[in-house]
């Protein structure tokens, strides 16, 4: 019944559809910002102050103030696609000043965040007694990441019947040891 | 000759299988975190020791980073034997500030450095008489993998029988 009108098809087309587009913001995707560590902007606050950078890591705590959020970030280094890696990378602090109010429930600690967005000087906040200066991030975008989970090795790599790093140009005898 | 080559390659061999803890025989008989406690055993002359353990607290002060370990003998690699029984508790004083995040407990660490002692250290209203050792270096190993990595629970295979004629294809769950 419905289905006689093309509005319909169109809108049923258009929402399945949607369904398969990421909702990454761009500026999370692509990366616009400048190649700025936490330990430069810690150098040089006022120089880098303005400056636009696409950082992320791992949330370690949400600090909510009047206005804004501050989620304090552990700095990883990031996939091309703007998704944190698990470890490695500078692993210094820094803020992500997002505007309004964000859940510290959803922001929970050991998450994936990354931000875009502009640099606006340092914070002290101290980590013990130690009196650390993050470098405060202006978010404008960003983008919770769900739990890492590592590429699966697809079945076919480890089936020795494939063990032939010389395939499909002939059969190298001798090759069973791949690994 | 070559039965000597055969005795020699079997006791290689053989020695690879061995339990034996594999204590670094160069730092075996130095001086542990529970004998500088106790006040048994001599620190050497010049105070310097390299302890491996696992990272029990952290404890970031204004200029410096206390770090409490739970002693384990160390291996050959140098790195903490943690199957094996503990030597005891010691704190590594290291200058500046080191990420907390970077040393959860149970992280594998060496130190190495100057025996400064006992120090009391304090972890929330509690306060133990511990070794101090002023760090002069602190290295931290990867987290033993808790569990193996999951192998992919699909499979495929490609049959053929012979049974009359037949070919197949299975997927295995």
């Amino acid at each position: 019944m419905i289905w006689k009108s093309p509005v319909a098809v169109v809108v049923t087309l258009a929402a399945l559809l949607g369904g398969c587009a990421t909702n990454i913001p761009p500026s999370i995707r692509i990366d616009v910002g400048e190649p700025l560590s936490v330990a430069q902007v810690q150098a040089d606050p006022a120089g880098t102050m303005g400056k636009p950078v696409r950082w992320g890591g791992e949330i370690l705590s949400v600090i909510n103030r009047k206005g804004s959020s501050d989620v304090v970030v552990l700095r990883r280094a990031l996939f091309d696609d703007g998704e944190p890696k698990p470890d490695g990378g500078e692993a210094k602090r820094f803020v992500a000043r997002i505007p309004g109010f964000v859940d510290p429930a959803e922001f929970k600690a050991g998450q994936r965040l990354t931000v875009s967005g502009h640099l606006q000087g340092l914070v002290t906040i101290p980590v013990g007694q130690y009196p650390y200066p993050h470098p405060v991030v202006r978010v404008a975008e960003y983008h919770r990441w769900p739990k890492y989970v590592e590429p699966p090795v697809p079945a076919w790599h480890r089936d020795p019947f494939y063990c032939d790093p010389f395939w499909p140009w002939g059969y190298s005898p001798g090759w069973p040891y791949c690994w | 000759m070559l039965r000597h080559s055969i005795l020699l390659l079997l006791a290689l061999l053989l020695g690879a299988c061995s339990t034996v803890p594999d204590v670094d025989p160069s730092l075996a008989g130095q001086v542990t975190p529970a004998q500088v406690l106790n006040g048994v055993g001599s620190p050497p002359p010049d105070k310097r020791v390299v302890w491996t353990g696992t990272v029990q607290s952290v404890q970031n002060l204004r200029d410096r980073t206390r770090v409490e370990i739970l002693s384990y003998p160390p291996s050959r690699q140098r790195r903490p034997l943690s199957d094996q029984p503990s030597t005891g508790r010691f704190v590594v004083e290291m200058k500046g500030f080191l990420e907390p995040t970077g040393l959860p407990v149970g992280r594998p660490v060496t130190a190495s450095g100057r025996l400064a002692g006992l120090t009391s250290y304090r972890l929330g209203d509690a306060s133990r008489r511990l070794p101090l050792l002023i760090g002069e270096r602190l290295d931290a190993w990867p987290m033993p993998q808790t569990n193996v990595r999951p192998s992919p629970d699909v499979r495929f295979g490609i049959g053929v029988g012979t049974g009359g004629s037949g070919a197949g294809v299975s997927i295995g769950l």
